[in-house]
């Protein structure tokens, strides 16, 4: 009797020690299951967090196009209107000297070229004229007003057999050269800005070179806020990538790449509709 | 020589190549202490056999080694807890329990025999350190990839023997009575497996800790 009481407790202790032995393997898969987990949440809070960001970023696109598209309307309705009228009554006055027809000639002179700019402008400003004509027409009109104003040498250069990128797209690029020129005009003081758009089978580039002071690449990186952000943002937001690569005294050139056939835009995938 | 190459001793000396492989120029420095622990071990091993084989006794030698593991898996600790919390208080705490009591079982039974008690304790505090540390581990907000985290691994080898020698010592009397071959007792083959998981843990935290670590904040 008592020598089986002797058997059980050993047996009992036996597996005790054995339970004791593999509880800590129980312990370690516990503990990657619930880092697995982990994991997925962490992954699923970023990937919300990035939706989040583009939507709010599309959605001030949506704002900015909105807002001048209005203002382009009104440029163009009212305002270039009313001067055009006042460039007529300008030109209905006949009684007077001939010193004050001189300023009567030189006003109309001003209205007339004031009414010129008013339109380029508002051209520039719709998402409406630019879905209309296109990208290149666009830029081969926004570079023959640069050097018409003389304030910079642009060239616009055009590899391969044009095609259309789709209006939203095309705008995004629009405005990103937009960006990239203010830039060049404000800070660069460059004499010459090149323009390439390159079209492929495979992608389309964008590619916009100054012969400015350029900055050193440590200065990107602080610039992370600016409108050097605000092009890859913008780029982003239609599947490109972009590259901006400069250094001091050497200008600085801007390329954004862009899968034609790709159907990323915006963060649903889905094209946005028009931005009316 | 041959004849001290004991399966558990193997494995001590190949841990301890791998440490100082892996941990020779390792920051922060604690990593290198390790290389000078395990020579530690390994010394006391061999000293222990060649006692054993010369027919004195060897405990005195490992009641030497646990005042070097009570001082170097608590500082270890601490360098763990550091990367979460300030976790100074709860290693004093571990260790001047350990450290009294050590003393207190020297006055009681003198140096020659070993301090079978403070082992105990020492286990089941370690065995609360390790499971802190997954707590620690899993509330913090970045991840891990625990494949490649050399100080999960250490603490996984760890946990896998201080519990597993947890029984093995409050039952040592009985599983002794249990013999295996014509030599050895239950607990001799159970303290073998377990020293090869510990140095088989801890020579791959050392591995990982030297090629592999990736860490990602989210």
């Amino acid at each position: 009797m008592q020598k089986m009481a002797d058997k059980d407790i050993k047996g009992l202790i036996i597996i005790t020690t054995l339970i004791f032995l593999i509880a800590p393997a129980f312990i370690v898969v516990y503990i990657f299951i619930y880092n697995q987990r982990k994991k997925r949440h962490l992954e699923e809070k970023e990937l919300l967090k990035s939706t989040f960001q583009k939507e709010l970023l599309k959605t001030q696109i949506e704002v900015q196009e909105q807002t001048l598209n209005n203002i382009s309307r009104e440029i163009h309705d009212n305002i270039t209107q009313v001067l055009s009228f006042v460039k007529l009554n300008l030109g209905m006055i006949d009684e007077a000297d001939a010193g004050t027809r001189d300023k009567i000639a030189e006003s109309r002179e001003l209205v007339a070229q004031t009414i010129n700019d008013l339109r380029n402008m508002s051209k520039s400003m719709s998402f409406e004229h630019i879905a209309r004509i296109g990208l290149v027409k666009t830029l081969e009109i926004e570079v023959s007003r640069i050097n018409n104003s003389g304030l910079i040498t642009a060239g616009l250069l055009i590899t391969g057999e044009p095609f259309t990128l789709g209006g939203e797209r095309e705008l995004v690029l629009f405005r990103i050269f937009q960006e990239a020129f203010n830039n060049t005009l404000k800070h660069s003081g460059a004499n010459h800005l090149k323009i390439n758009l390159q079209y492929s089978e495979q992608l389309f580039n964008l590619t916009l070179e100054d012969d400015g002071g350029g900055f050193s690449p440590e200065h990107l990186d602080m610039a992370g806020g600016s409108g050097l952000k605000n092009m890859e943002s913008r780029a982003a937001l239609i599947g490109a990538k972009t590259v901006i690569s400069s250094s001091q005294g050497k200008g600085c050139c801007i390329r954004v790449t862009l899968n034609p056939f790709g159907q990323q835009l915006y963060i649903d995938g889905i094209p946005a509709d028009r931005y009316s | 020589m041959l004849n001290y190459l004991k399966p558990e001793i193997i494995i001590e000396v190949i841990c301890f190549i791998i440490a100082s492989l892996c941990l020779l120029k390792a920051n922060p420095r604690i990593w290198q202490y390790q290389i000078a622990y395990l020579c530690v071990v390994c010394t006391v091993e061999l000293t222990g056999v060649y006692l054993k084989r010369h027919h004195q006794g060897n405990q005195w030698i490992y009641n030497i080694l646990l005042l070097f593991e009570i001082l170097f898996i608590c500082l270890m600790f601490r360098y763990l807890f550091s990367r979460y919390i300030r976790g100074r208080a709860i290693i004093i705490c571990g260790l001047t329990i350990l450290i009294i009591l050590y003393i207190y079982e020297l006055s009681v039974h003198g140096f020659l025999i070993y301090n079978n008690i403070t082992y105990t304790i020492m286990s089941v505090v370690y065995i609360l350190y390790a499971l802190f540390y997954y707590y620690l581990l899993l509330k913090d907000e970045s991840y891990i990839d625990l494949k490649f985290s050399c100080e999960f691994w250490w603490v996984t080898g760890i946990l896998f023997f201080y519990f597993g020698s947890t029984a093995a010592n409050l039952f040592h009397g009985r599983l002794s009575g249990i013999k295996i071959t014509s030599k050895h007792f239950l607990p001799y083959y159970i303290f073998i497996v377990l020293n090869y998981l510990i140095y088989g843990c801890w020579s791959y935290s050392f591995i990982c800790k030297k090629w592999l670590t990736k860490t990602s904040r989210a």
